[in-house]
């Protein structure tokens, strides 16, 4: 395992192992040997591994809503990441995959992991999309509201591992099943793999109101893990 | 199932039974304790400010073993006899025994010690020293990982030291453009990874999962009492950081 829990809030990753790491700017805890920090995609900082940004994708990330300030670590070393006290939780891709999360979400990932910024209510490279034209936009823009980011989503493809953060721990739910999963929006984190999520509203003008709160959820369908945290705060 | 708790219940210096984040002291002579953790208490218990109404025995104990004026404010002294329950922001907290050492700890995160030992100011902005012999609370957000030097930490995630490693920092000056910047951002609130605290040396580091720093008004005193002894340019200087500084925070 690339990454290994030191306990609930942190992780630690050995660089001579994982090869460059990833991660939020501010998450570095403490680390042993000689590693180097320096700003992830930003222009000049050049021939870095999985560094394919360039400063016009970060402004369009910047203008998604979907963009976190990032650090590459380099070097020899043991790195141990945290951030803000947040329940941390380790996806293990080694064997290759798609995960999807939000940047506010992720604590930290293996450099050789391509991330992408996709529309936040499509399947990953599978059937169908966001669904086009108004209706797609439409459904787009509620997600956009409910998750509190935007209506992007990050995209890491590929073999590493990866790192998620949450409030209250994490608890994976396996998609596949003969029924489809219902997730609370706030409470979403991730989904692994060609996971299609689509927002349901149960909300109609006779009930408008009256619906207990839980009138908004996503509907999970297709074959992967749908990671959620016991808690609606958002990050 | 949960159990309600009587006195019987809590035996001793220890975690309230099943839970990392309360504590209880079994209180039979004088602590000091920060302001606002006590939760809770069984007994006669006393709390008196260490500014005034101190008398007598008590008053000479904290002459001897507070040398801290910055946060005298923020410290009473609990006396009396019962059980005494602590809480703070739902960290988890514990107790640390100090044999004839000194540890060094974020004001932030001490919330009790036994008189036996002397809390002194570090000259490390934000930390307080304790020496000799004696139990201390600390609280932590998530437990604390013990590290040994050499090793590089973020000021938000350390807790403290023991014995000598010698702190220092270290910048990661190669994209670290100007001192001017590494200044601006000496005071934690935005912490990326160019600014650490360089450990060398023998000793014990404490690290939480990092937190951000809420009460900053140890560090704010701290300013303040060196401002009377600058020069014109230099209150200037300082002038031009923070407004721009304010100015940043603004944008998000």
């Amino acid at each position: 395992m690339t990454f290994t829990k030191v306990n609930s809030k942190v992780v630690r990753v050995d660089l001579n192992q994982s090869g460059p790491v990833v991660a939020r700017r501010g998450a570095m805890l403490f680390y042993t040997g000689t590693v180097h920090f320096s700003p992830h995609q930003v222009p000049g900082a050049g021939g870095m591994p999985g560094g394919m940004g360039g400063i016009v994708s970060m402004a369009g990330r910047m203008m998604q809503g979907e963009h976190e300030a990032t650090m590459v670590a380099q070097g020899n070393g043991v790195v141990h990441y945290g951030f803000r006290g947040l329940e941390t939780h380790i996806v293990d891709m080694s064997a290759g995959g798609e995960l999807r999360v939000e940047a506010s979400r992720l604590l930290a990932h293996t450099s050789g992991l391509q991330s992408a910024v996709v529309q936040a209510s499509a399947a990953p490279a599978a059937a169908g999309g966001g669904g086009g034209g108004l209706l797609g936009a439409l459904r787009g823009a509620a997600t956009g509201m409910v998750t509190g980011t935007g209506m992007f989503t990050t995209q890491l493809s590929g073999y590493g591992a990866a790192v998620l953060l949450a409030h209250g721990g994490i608890i994976e739910l396996q998609v596949g099943g003969p029924a489809p999963v219902f997730v609370d929006p706030q409470s979403f984190v991730a989904a692994l793999g060609p996971v299609r999520t689509d927002l349901k509203s149960t909300m109609s003008w006779r009930n408008a109101g009256r619906t207990g709160g839980e009138s908004l959820q996503l509907e999970c369908t297709g074959q992967g893990i749908v990671y959620v945290q016991a808690s609606e705060e958002k990050l | 199932m949960s159990v309600v708790l009587n006195p019987s219940h809590l035996v001793g210096n220890d975690n309230v039974p099943g839970n990392n984040y309360a504590y209880c002291i079994d209180l039979q002579s004088p602590w000091f304790l920060s302001k606002g953790a006590m939760i809770a208490y069984y007994g006669q218990i006393q709390f008196t400010a260490l500014t005034h109404g101190l008398q007598g025995q008590l008053l000479q104990m904290v002459a001897h073993q507070f040398s801290a004026p910055l946060y005298l404010g923020d410290y009473v002294v609990a006396e009396g006899y019962g059980k005494l329950i602590l809480g703070d922001r739902g960290y988890d907290i514990n107790s640390y025994d100090l044999d004839d050492g000194n540890l060094t700890i974020r004001a932030a995160n001490l919330l009790a010690f036994e008189p036996g030992l002397s809390l002194n100011q570090s000259i490390v902005p934000g930390f307080l020293t304790l020496i000799g012999t004696g139990k201390f609370l600390a609280s932590s957000n998530g437990p604390v990982i013990f590290a040994e030097p050499p090793l590089r930490v973020d000021p938000e995630a350390l807790v403290g030291w023991a014995d000598c490693p010698s702190p220092s920092h270290h910048f990661d000056e190669s994209w670290v453009t100007g001192f001017v910047a590494a200044g601006a951002r000496m005071f934690g609130v935005q912490s990326g990874e160019e600014r650490q605290f360089d450990f060398t040396g023998a000793g014990t580091v404490l690290i939480q999962s990092s937190e951000k720093v809420i009460d900053d008004s140890s560090v704010v005193r701290m300013i303040e009492g060196q401002l009377p002894g600058l020069t014109n340019s230099g209150l200037q200087r300082i002038n031009h950081a923070v407004s721009s500084q304010l100015q940043q925070q603004q944008q998000f």
